[in-house]
């Protein structure tokens, strides 16, 4: 799933879920092209294995929620 | 349900890398225009990353008369930016390069002197080697500009080393 914060920049979304025990990708992903035709500096990650669990995922929901407090 | 990796508290999350003072100068930068009367300017990219910043500078032959930013880039970056526009103006063409030169050894060096001022806000960022290059862009490109008799368009500063 590729998603941004409005104006949150991705690097910064992906420090704070970081600190939570959350690993996402960010930024533009060698694929320049891609977040100029979107107009975004670039996009965060979230992948999701057989191996993550529901608690992960409200953590993740979580991490976005203070991320836009912390920035927005 | 119980956590299988508890993660810290809300209130300390990366708050050494998002002091305040960070976290407001990213919320509201200061000098964040295009200076209509510059006479310098700097470019820097950050092509990891994709963090872009220009710096602009009104000079007289010795002394920083005005100094904005413009730039696209997180937090960390657009924070150094304008703290960088706001210590510099009024500093002598020496004060600001010396300045540059002491921020850039700061984030190299194992065992650095403090940062003046706000700037040591910026501290916590030695941390987080992967965010280095985003606090130092705009001074990489400060120091172009300072380089720069004129303004023009030369290539773009970078983070990465120089041979």
């Amino acid at each position: 799933v590729s998603f941004n914060l409005d104006g949150v920049h991705p690097h910064d979304v992906g420090t704070v879920l970081d600190q939570r025990g959350i690993a996402v990708r960010a930024g533009h992903h060698c694929a320049m092209p891609v977040m100029e035709r979107f107009g975004v500096p670039g996009s965060v990650r979230a992948s999701f294995g057989l191996y993550n669990t529901a608690d992960e995922v409200d953590r993740l929901l979580e991490g976005l929620a203070l991320a836009r407090r912390m920035f927005g | 349900m119980t956590r299988v990796m508890p993660g810290p508290s809300t209130a300390a999350v990366a708050l050494d890398l998002y002091q305040q003072i960070v976290l407001e100068h990213s919320r509201r930068p200061r000098n964040f225009r295009r200076l209509p009367d510059g006479n310098r300017e700097g470019h820097g990219h950050n092509r990891l990353c994709g963090d872009k910043v220009t710096v602009y500078l009104r000079v007289d032959p010795d002394r920083v008369l005005a100094a904005s930013f413009e730039a696209t880039g997180c937090a960390i970056c657009i924070a150094s930016a304008s703290l960088l526009t706001e210590t510099v103006t009024g500093s002598s063409l020496a004060a600001a390069a010396g300045l540059a030169d002491d921020l850039l050894n700061h984030f190299a060096t194992a065992d650095p002197v403090p940062l003046p001022g706000d700037l040591a806000a910026l501290d916590g960022v030695r941390a987080y080697p992967s965010r280095v290059r985003c606090a130092t862009l705009p001074w990489q490109t400060l120091r172009q500009a300072l380089r720069q008799p004129e303004a023009g368009a030369p290539e773009p500063a970078t983070t990465e080393p120089t041979s």
